[in-house]
């Protein structure tokens, strides 16, 4: 074995799924891997398995056949019998409740899975890559959390010739994203707010080191595809739309912007985490038109 | 080529005198007038002769002034007769009507008409019927049903005069008294064709001069029928006008490479139009919008006739790319269409208008065109047939997808099937308890099928010899090449090419109940008896099993683990089936997967099986997985299904895809379509169509049928509208995994 494939074959890193055709997360059928660890906590975060760099044991009440098989299985006494079914006080996420669950309603979520396996999975659609100039995303989570792994699929991917995207929230060291730029042909650079503020509240984490890595980045000549989510209420007022604006304009580069509508996907997964939907009352944006329009008169390209 | 003997031939030679013959033309029965005129010919003769009475005196179908004749709904072979006509059975007594016609006769006391009727009836009745040879066990997806496609191209060039001029030049070369036999029976269907149109001109004169109104689309049918079919057509509107009457003729079959045969004549108008040196493109365009025009109404006759298939673009004769205009137009006048049944030939060099035309027509939700792999097809058809030469380029498809070629083969449709859910049904209940290992199981489940298979084609072969014998094809053997050249029957073996269709149904269901018996049985996790007895109960208190089943991996997911099952059920039924050599041709038997509307049929009869399906479920649709279970995404899917040997399946796997609609409404989306097709046919895929249709849309059909009337969705080899379903099919579409 060269050194080579031997640190892909002993690299592990934490992933929760990894999606075939996809087909919104750059060019062409893509693959994408989303992996685990986040360092922000955005208040509409649609992947909140994604967040924490471990197991997580989640229950899906509709799929429940209630045969008490969990029940039984549980040393730790932390299987309850009413709706939420789990003491995540006593659970210590041995899997076993959910190895046993006849009707897939619990479920372990997350794995530690090998930069030669991952890329075995990736490897498969290659043909559908060629045809359509495709190749592989990281997702997550945010991939520059675990980013020796990170690091690592990225090289192994650019080696078969892939193309290479990843979503970022950009909050990580420097040091994170330039040792993959060589590895990267898209980034996909998530701007949530630009107000330090209202990121602090909303996202969880001051927001400037994200702005001054997009800078970086882009002089750097990268190819980048900002993208913001559209929270109404929370960052959709044309102050923010106008801080936007002017952030991207003044970077050394131009760069595009798409636009990414709230949507309510992802509340199911908080109530079979156990956890509450912070955002209960928000409802999707109608319509995606006014704010394109506002972003293109301020000179910004808008996907 | 084989004699036929040892067979019961259950026609009489009755005779009759002229004055009964005299009698069935007063009865409306003309085909059966004819037939009993010569009674001492071949039954090729009689019939020839039949069909000659009847295209001089059965009635015609009206003309409503259109542009070309007939239109609409119109059976030109049967013409209200009691005995008939049909490419797909030959000759048949149809009960109800002579029936009724018996019972007018004896009300009017026309004793010797019924006398005379009621006996031809008596004769006739035990005409060999196609497919009876075949029980209904085998009979997957058909029973000997005889899709062709003849040579329209040649007819066009030759005009039928080009036919009398061949057949005498053959019949004078020859000096043998059933050949003889041959060319007279040719030269009657010649004679009837020849009346037919000459009746029809002066029916189209006698409706002009009642109607004035029809006088202009008159004058101008008038002239091309003058010309057409008789002498080679000239033009591309005289070319329309007699693919649509032959068609008719043809009793409403395939089409073929339509767009083959017919671009000269037009690419000839668009290159007067254009005028040289000056191009004029408002005449040119002209031109295309009038093409446009005739290619729908031909798509609406062939729509209501329920016709079948027409195959486009693909190959040239050289091998060089064959797509021009008029492939376009096929395309954009089948928007909206649920027949023709059209099949686009897709090359790696097809030009991407066209592959834009095809997705707007897929997008406007009538699941066509179905896609082959042109290079996949062009490349396997010698397997069966041998060296072709440039024969190979002209593969077309024949009803659903039955693969044959244009114009000069007999191929017929599904001759017969396996169900592979009802063998592996047997072979549980003989070997399931007793097998000692997973491996001697699979043995003994591979030695049925090649039994059942055998069998199967034991019935088939007695079906294609009892067909020569008692079913003769005047038509066909007139039109298919090389029969009047070598002088021998359609049905006998006289085309260029012949072979027959066997289907297989249910692989997917089968892999997946292998890997449970796998990973469940045969691992005591649940023993043999255990199983044995859920299956028995419909899984009726058993839902643990029925849990631990669904936890297994299933068939359309990439999982090598089921999908290495699904290759060596497929590599042993497929090469089961090519091993016996069909009596018409001694070629081997191609593999088919259509299934059609069957695959709710297929179901009903089996009991529940290890796989999860409940009794009387439908199975798995053509070569894709069972409805519902692939959960990975359309490529995931697609490499599924590529590892199975599908270029032995020559007689087409089909495979049914759903998409969203938003993906085709993006150019992007569209993109990763062509991209997902191209990758699909670059690793080994042989044919893939699309329905496109919101699942809200399905659902409120299921509960509203009335409000969606003109809902077409794509089944097995064709698409059909929705309402026409049983419930049990409607509900498996629904089920069918959407895909982005
Ligand atoms: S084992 Fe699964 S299905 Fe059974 S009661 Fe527990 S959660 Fe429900
Ligand atoms: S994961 Fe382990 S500890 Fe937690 S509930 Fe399930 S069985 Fe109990």
């Amino acid at each position: 074995m060269n050194p080579i494939t031997a640190t892909a074959a002993t690299t592990h890193g934490w992933i929760f799924d990894i999606q075939r055709f996809c087909i919104h997360d750059g060019p062409g059928i893509r693959t994408t891997v989303f992996m685990k660890g986040c360092p922000l906590s955005c208040l509409w975060c649609h992947n909140p398995e994604s967040r924490r760099q471990q197991f997580e044991l989640a229950f899906y009440l509709s799929k429940c056949i209630h045969c008490g098989h969990c029940l039984q299985v549980c040393t730790k006494g932390a299987i309850r019998g009413d709706d939420a079914r789990i003491d995540r006080e006593r659970c210590t996420m041995c899997g076993r409740c959910a190895d046993q669950c006849p009707g897939e309603a619990l479920r372990m979520i997350g794995h530690k899975e090998s930069v030669a396996d991952v890329l075995a999975v990736v490897m498969r659609d290659q043909p559908f890559y060629e045809t359509s100039g495709g190749g592989v995303t990281l997702s997550g989570g945010e991939p520059l959390y675990q980013h020796e792994f990170t690091h690592q699929l990225l090289t192994a991917c650019k080696r078969q010739g892939l193309h290479t995207a990843i979503e970022t929230s950009g909050g990580a060291a420097w040091e994170r994203l330039d040792a993959i730029r060589s590895s990267v042909d898209l980034f996909l650079y998530d701007l949530k707010a630009i107000n330090p503020e209202k990121h602090r509240q909303q996202c969880g984490v001051d927001n400037a080191l994200i702005l001054a890595n997009a800078k970086r980045l882009s002089a750097t000549g990268a190819e980048i595809l900002f993208r913001t989510p559209i929270i109404p209420g929370f960052n959709d007022a044309e102050d923010d739309l106008r801080l936007l604006s002017e952030f991207l304009l003044q970077l050394p580069n131009p760069h595009r912007l798409e636009l990414m509508p709230y949507h309510r996907i992802g509340s199911g997964k908080y109530e079979a985490l156990g956890l509450t939907y912070p955002l209960p009352n928000v409802q999707a944006p109608a319509d995606m038109d006014g704010y394109k329009a506002v972003l293109t008169q301020n000179g910004i390209t808008c996907l | 080529m084989p004699v036929v003997s040892n067979i019961m031939l259950d026609i009489t030679s009755t005779t009759m005198s002229a004055l009964d013959c005299q009698a069935l033309r007063m009865c409306g029965e003309y085909l059966a007038s004819g037939y009993f005129e010569v009674p001492d010919a071949s039954n090729l003769r009689r019939l020839a002769r039949g069909l000659r009475r009847h295209f001089e005196l059965a009635p015609l179908p009206e003309w409503h002034g259109d542009l070309l004749y007939p239109t609409g709904s119109a059976d030109l072979p049967a013409m209200q007769s009691a005995i008939r006509f049909s490419y797909w059975s030959s000759l048949v007594v149809d009960t109800p009507t002579l029936e009724a016609k018996l019972r007018q006769l004896h009300d009017q006391s026309l004793n010797q008409a019924h006398e005379t009727l009621y006996a031809a009836g008596q004769a006739l009745q035990g005409f060999y019927r196609v497919g009876s040879s075949i029980p209904a066990e085998y009979g997957l997806g058909g029973a000997g049903y005889t899709h062709s496609i003849i040579n329209y191209g040649r007819i066009l060039r030759e005009g039928l005069g080009g036919y009398t001029t061949r057949l005498e030049h053959y019949d004078q070369s020859c000096h043998d008294a059933t050949k003889a036999d041959f060319y007279a029976a040719m030269r009657d269907v010649l004679a009837g064709l020849t009346a037919l149109c000459k009746r029809i001109q002066a029916l189209v004169e006698t409706a002009m001069a009642q109607t004035p109104y029809f006088r202009k689309n008159g004058t101008r049918l008038l002239k091309a029928l003058r010309q057409a079919p008789q002498q080679p057509v000239r033009s591309f509107y005289e070319a329309i006008v007699a693919t649509n009457l032959l068609w008719y003729i043809d009793g409403c079959d395939n089409l073929g490479r339509f767009d083959q045969d017919l671009w000269p004549y037009l690419e000839q108008a668009l290159t007067f139009s254009s005028g040289g040196s000056v191009p004029d493109k408002t005449a040119n365009e002209s031109v295309r919008t009038e093409a446009l025009e005739l290619v729908r109404m031909l798509w609406r006759n062939i729509d209501a006739n329920s016709g079948w298939n027409v195959a486009i673009g693909g190959s040239n004769g050289n091998g060089g790319p064959a797509y021009n205009e008029l492939t376009a137009i096929c395309l954009e006048a089948a928007v909206g269409r649920r027949r023709p049944n059209l099949a686009l030939r897709v090359r790696r060099d097809m030009p991407d208008t066209i592959f834009d035309r095809t997705l707007d027509t897929i997008a406007s939700g009538c699941g066509l065109p179905a896609l082959y792999n042109d290079e996949g097809y062009t490349y396997h058809l010698p397997g069966i047939y041998g060296d072709m030469g440039e024969d190979r380029y002209h593969v077309a498809f024949g009803g659903c997808t039955e693969t044959m070629v244009h114009g000069c083969s007999n191929v017929g449709s599904i001759d017969g099937g396996v169900n592979l859910l009802v063998v592996l049904d047997k072979t549980i209940k003989a070997h399931l308890v007793a097998a000692n290992s997973f491996d001697d199981f699979i043995t003994a489940f591979l030695a049925d099928v090649r039994m059942t298979i055998a069998a199967i084609v034991a019935c088939v072969n007695t079906d294609q010899r009892l067909k020569a014998a008692c079913q003769p094809q005047p038509l066909r053997t007139l039109f298919v090449d090389d029969c009047l050249e070598r002088g021998v029957e359609f049905n006998a073996g006289g085309a260029r090419y012949n072979s027959g269709v066997i289907n297989v149904g249910g692989i997917a269901n089968v892999a997946d109940a292998l890997a449970v018996l796998r990973e469940l049985v045969f691992t005591n996790k649940v023993n043999a008896e255990r199983m044995l007895a859920a299956l028995q109960v419909n899984y009726h208190g058993y839902e643990d099993v029925l849990q631990a089943v669904r936890g297994c991996p299933r068939f359309g997911n990439d999982d090598e683990r089921v999908d290495s099952l699904a290759v060596t059920v497929a590599r042993e039924t497929f090469s089961a089936v090519r091993s016996h050599r069909t009596w018409r041709g001694d070629t081997p038997f191609e593999p088919a997967c259509i299934m059609f509307v069957t695959y709710a049929g297929a179901g009903e009869i089996v009991g529940a099986t290890p796989d999860g399906r409940h009794a009387a479920e439908p199975v798995a649709d053509s070569i894709g997985p069972m409805q519902g279970r692939d959960m990975h995404g359309p490529t995931a899917l697609l490499r599924s299904v590529c590892k199975l040997p599908l270029q032995q399946a020559i007689g087409t796997p089909v495979l049914n895809i759903r998409l969203g609609r938003e993906i085709l409404s993006t150019s992007e989306g569209r993109e990763k379509v062509k991209a997902l097709i191209r990758a699909y046919f670059a690793m080994g895929g042989m044919q893939i169509q699309a329905t496109v249709i919101d699942q809200e849309v399905l659902r409120d059909a299921i509960a509203h049928p009335e409000r969606h009337a003109d809902l077409i969705v794509r089944i097995g080899g064709y698409s059909e509208y929705f309402n026409n379903l049983s419930s049990a099919l409607k509900l498996s579409i629904l089920e069918r995994t959407e895909h982005c």
